[in-house]
């Protein structure tokens, strides 16, 4: 830990602002996702293992990868409802985060981090609201 | 900066995010459109055999599957994926190719065209081969797992 190099310096307050804006008018998107993921009937478990997997991954492909991963193994057909919406919106994260890191490496992967561990929250607490709605 | 220092910079885990991500895609893609398809099963030992085996037991693995007694489109693949890492210099879309291309890596070649004795340059081909060959190594596990996800998901 003592290695690691401070989040505010690592990102300019002009760079956490326009990522707070980029995830205000996200908003919409995520909530469609949340409820998406609850009408596929995916299990409280399987949100948290994403929201887990977002929060610890110390690459984005890792999140693509795991939930092609899911996808793939997923007889039932529930995440092959959401898959593609989901690595949809995670493309759309990374060509933004890109646009907003300017070509500098650091920034990039620390705004791909933050954008979407913001869009992981937003996510899960609408899977969570639709399943109470329900 | 040497290849040491690349792999520990920023710019590299960007590289493995996004364009060696990219380019595993692309090489899942461009089997599929061209091959009939394998079961899951067939990518399962990738993983294991690169974490314990590293490039060496890889190859042993691929080359044992392709001379393998199995269902012709199983042997297709084993000698797609040799293609795609040993063949040399290999083709086009190769992971061989890709990371000889990437700029940090071209920086790092030495030019034998400079050399005028036949014998430096051997040693000059030999140094780059080897230089590309240990990118390739270190990068290899993550490759897989971006070739190997991608599959599955196309594969669905």
């Amino acid at each position: 830990m003592k290695n690691q190099m401070p989040l505010a310096s690592v990102l300019e307050s002009e760079i956490l602002r326009e990522i707070d804006l980029y995830l205000e008018d996200f908003y919409p998107d995520a909530v469609k996702t949340g409820n998406e993921m609850f009408s596929a009937g995916l299990g409280n478990a399987q949100i948290r293992g994403l929201q887990t997997l977002v929060t610890s991954a110390s690459r984005f492909s890792e999140i693509v990868n795991y939930i092609k991963n899911q996808v793939g193994k997923d007889k039932k057909g529930k995440w092959l409802r959401v898959g593609s919406l989901l690595l949809e919106q995670l493309e759309q994260i990374e060509k933004k985060s890109n646009e907003i890191g300017g070509g500098e490496a650091v920034a990039t992967l620390e705004i791909k981090r933050r954008l979407a561990r913001g869009w992981a929250k937003q996510v899960v607490a609408h899977y969570l609201y639709s399943a109470v709605q329900k | 900066m040497s290849l040491e220092t690349y792999f520990k910079s920023d710019e590299f885990r960007l590289f493995l995010d996004e364009p060696l991500h990219q380019n595993a895609c692309n090489a899942v893609e461009k089997f599929l459109d061209s091959h009939e398809h394998i079961d899951n099963v067939q990518l399962h030992s990738i993983p294991g055999v690169i974490q314990g085996g590293g490039m060496a037991g890889f190859k042993d693995l691929v080359e044992k599957q392709k001379k393998r007694n199995t269902k012709l489109r199983n042997k297709k693949f084993w000698e797609f994926l040799y293609d795609l890492v040993f063949a040399t210099p290999g083709p086009e879309h190769s992971l061989r190719s890709f990371i000889a291309a990437q700029p940090r890596i071209q920086n790092l070649l030495e030019d034998e065209t400079m050399a005028s004795e036949i014998k430096e340059q051997k040693r000059i081909r030999k140094a780059n081969k080897a230089l590309v060959e240990e990118a390739m190594a270190y990068i290899l596990p993550i490759y897989f797992e971006h070739f190997n996800c991608h599959y599955f998901y196309m594969n669905r």
